[in-house]
């Protein structure tokens, strides 16, 4: 089991991203230590976030209840993101090893997964900032093993749940619903599951006996686990699988695009990648559900209190955040756009597809990217009107230029992408380009926009910015055109980067 | 159909590809021999536009391949799994292939129930991602999408590699009636049988240099043996 683990990490350590780039390296141990770093004064200073909800509760207590929620919707975030190691250990199914010995290695490595490494991080930092000293020494150790155990509980148990809901995907409207039903009943005073989970955990703090609940829950959890990788061994998925492609091939589900011809299959292509293939899929709900948390950070936490006239003076950070809303679901995707179809791409230059239709479709898609940003953003319209005319402009821009954008810095990237690997510590393909491309993207609107706010002219900024974004629409056939030279040139490039050996 | 024309391409200082002059005739089947590192797949890269030489021109039709797309409306090629669309189903990747050349799903489907001895029944019956196929499987795909839409060029990096016996034989039976109907050809293939049974004119690469270029005869394969045997 030791030799699994350390070839486990030797596996993380030498792959080719890390051998292939110091500066790439440096840059990510830094942006992995900052990570580090904010995730303890989290749990550091959770304390405060508390008292600033709710000044004078009860903060352990507090903290308690709401971790109630924490679990349920974290069982619903593993649903979605996390993956077992399970694949791994095919390497190993032909050596004279035990079955058993294949299947417990997937559920021990699973223990050091960021989503349990993260949250444990936090409760610590919060034990010893504020649990050991609301009471005894044996009360906040016993708090903190019912979170740590909870936390694998949960880890063990999105095991069992893959498999089954695999197989029933209807249930999975049950485990989505059932977090926000009981949070909705419990705050109409309907339930107190919260409450009583409070008083267990606090029981258990006083009675530290009790920890063999958790502790068995762990264990019952765990070999679950086990029961369901023992039975589906030999399981490709295939199964749950052809389910749903028999669903999307009855329905004509994407005979809508095909009436754009090659750019509308293309289009096809391109979205059925980012839905089957794990990196593009994970990157696209993150980016959507950024969206929605940037809305409630910024507009709800960080602006709810300001005045018409403060507001005002908030131009820059208003434009900077409905620029990068607008194109959040872009910006992420687009940032590796060519290098998705890695696996592929000698294919599209093989074809009968015209280097017209590969940039045309790529400019439709990250339009229509674009627009879904736009859309999921546009309830906070609603309740902040004055971010309105900043959403607009920073729309018809991105749509105009940005896109564009994202397509010139596309065609330099030339490292290949495996689009099936889980994004989470994956930077493959990830080089000094997506820093640049995030930055213009950013940088150019704001730099435009700057001279007018200082000049008191800030309406007429935004104007010039939608203007700009209008005129790039309207020079849509031309700038396609220089692109499609582009991509001539640098094809050769881009194929021999993403090639497969 | 095919000129090479002082084709030369370099890796780090390494020539792994110099053909002065080539000429491939329409109709020609040819059958592209050489060991690994050879320069195949590089020779048949350039040819599809796929890799830019250092020197030289390749023109289909008297057309350069670089500077026109239309050589694409009338050649099927298969190289490698890196022409396969791998999250697509063997269905819908043929489908999507069909769609470029105009073809109806219908059509689509006669083709691949015309090939029903090539790949076994569950093949577009399983709706399984390419990805999950295996090798042989995969190269199955590959090689039905290149032949799809009736190219009047076919090009083929070792076709044969990685099928089974029967798939093998249905295929060397469909490139032979190919030939007959004066589909010009490129099959590279380490099997020297399956090579000089198929192609009327063998071209041999060593070192990136075409080192043999000879019509087929009844001693083309002992001469090829020969040629080869350490």
């Amino acid at each position: 089991m030791l030799t699994f683990i350390w070839h486990q990490l030797l596996g993380r350590f030498r792959g080719v991203f890390w051998q292939k780039n110091l500066v790439m390296t440096i840059l990510t141990a830094m942006m992995y230590t900052y990570l580090v770093v904010m995730i303890v004064l989290l749990g550091f200073f959770a304390d405060k976030l508390i008292a600033a909800i709710l000044p004078g509760t009860d903060v352990v207590a507090f903290a308690t209840i709401s971790l109630f929620y924490y679990f349920l919707f974290d069982l619903i975030v593993r649903f979605l993101f996390q993956k077992t190691s399970g694949i791994t250990v095919q390497h190993y199914a032909l050596l004279p090893i035990p079955k058993s010995t294949l299947l417990h290695f997937p559920l021990i490595v699973s223990a050091m997964s960021l989503f349990n490494v993260v949250p444990i991080i936090v409760f610590t930092s919060f034990l010893f900032k504020e649990v050991i000293h609301s009471a005894s020494w044996y009360f906040a150790l016993s708090w903190w093993l019912v979170m740590l155990l909870m936390t694998y509980v949960n880890n063990y148990l999105n095991l069992s749940l893959r498999y089954t809901f695999r197989r029933k995907p209807v249930l999975v409207l049950l485990l989505l619903g059932l977090p926000l039903g009981l949070l909705i009943a419990e705050v109409a005073g309907l339930t107190a599951g919260a409450g009583t989970w409070q008083q267990l955990v606090y029981a258990i703090g006083y009675y530290p006996a009790l920890l063999l609940v958790p502790f068995l829950l762990l264990v019952a959890a765990y070999f679950l686990g086990y029961r369901v990788m023992k039975a589906h061994y030999y399981d490709d998925g295939a199964g749950a699988r052809s389910t749903k492609l028999a669903a999307e091939e009855k329905e004509g589900f994407w005979s809508f695009l095909h009436r754009f011809g090659t750019v509308g299959r293309m289009i096809e292509v391109e979205v059925k990648l980012i839905f089957r293939n794990t990196r593009p899929k994970v990157q696209f709900y993150m980016s959507a559900g950024m969206i929605a948390y940037l809305c409630f950070m910024v507009l709800g936490v960080g602006y709810s209190d300001l005045s018409v006239e403060e507001l005002n003076d908030k131009n820059l950070q208003l434009l900077g955040f409905s620029i990068f809303t607008s194109s959040s679901i872009m910006l992420i995707y687009g940032q590796f756009l060519f290098a998705w179809e890695s696996s592929y791409f000698d294919g599209v230059l093989a074809h009968n597809i015209a280097s017209k239709d590969i940039i045309t479709a790529k400019y439709w898609l990250l339009t229509g990217m674009c627009v879904l940003s736009s859309l999921i953003f546009l309830p906070a319209f609603f309740i902040y009107p004055l971010i309105v005319p900043y959403a607009l402009s920073a729309t018809i821009f991105n749509l105009g230029f940005s896109s564009f954008l994202l397509i010139l810095t596309g065609t330099f990237n030339t490292s290949r992408i495996e689009a099936n690997k889980s994004p989470f510590m994956n930077y493959q393909g990830t080089n000094l380009m997506q820093f640049l491309m995030v930055f213009l993207i950013i940088c150019i609107p704001l730099g435009i926009y700057w001279p007018f706010v200082e000049a008191g002219l800030s309406d007429w900024g935004l104007i010039v910015l939608a203007g700009i974004g209008v005129l790039s629409l309207l020079l849509r056939n031309q700038i396609i055109k220089l692109f499609i030279r582009l991509l001539n040139l640098r094809k050769y490039k881009m194929a021999r980067g993403f090639r497969k050996f | 159909m095919i000129t090479l024309h002082q084709i030369s391409k370099k890796y780090d200082q390494q020539v792994v590809l110099d053909v002065p002059a080539l000429e491939i005739a329409s109709g020609d089947c040819i059958g592209l021999v050489g060991n690994n590192g050879a320069g195949k797949t590089t020779m048949l890269s350039v040819i599809l536009d796929l890799i830019k030489s250092n020197t030289g021109v390749a023109k289909l039709r008297g057309v350069e391949v670089h500077r026109s797309s239309e050589w694409k409306q009338y050649t099927g090629a298969y190289l490698d799994e890196n022409f396969l669309i791998t999250h697509l189903t063997p269905w819908e990747y043929l489908s999507f292939v069909g769609s470029l050349h105009g073809m109806q799903p219908a059509a689509v489907k006669q083709f691949i129930d015309s090939c029903a001895g090539f790949f076994e029944e569950g093949l577009f019956k399983r709706r399984k991602y390419i990805r999950d196929l295996s090798t042989g499987n995969k190269n199955k795909v590959g090689i039905l999408s290149a032949l799809l839409q009736k190219p009047e060029l076919l090009i083929l990096d070792e076709p044969f590699a990685s099928l089974d016996p029967t798939s093998q034989a249905w295929l060397k039976k469909r490139l032979i009636e190919l030939k007959g109907q004066k589909v010009t050809m490129i099959l590279s293939s380490h099997d020297l049988n399956h090579v000089t049974e198929v192609s009327s004119r063998v071209i041999l690469l060593e070192d990136g240099q075409v080192s043999k270029d000879l019509p087929t005869t009844q001693d083309t394969l002992a001469e090829l043996e020969n040629y080869f045997m350490v």
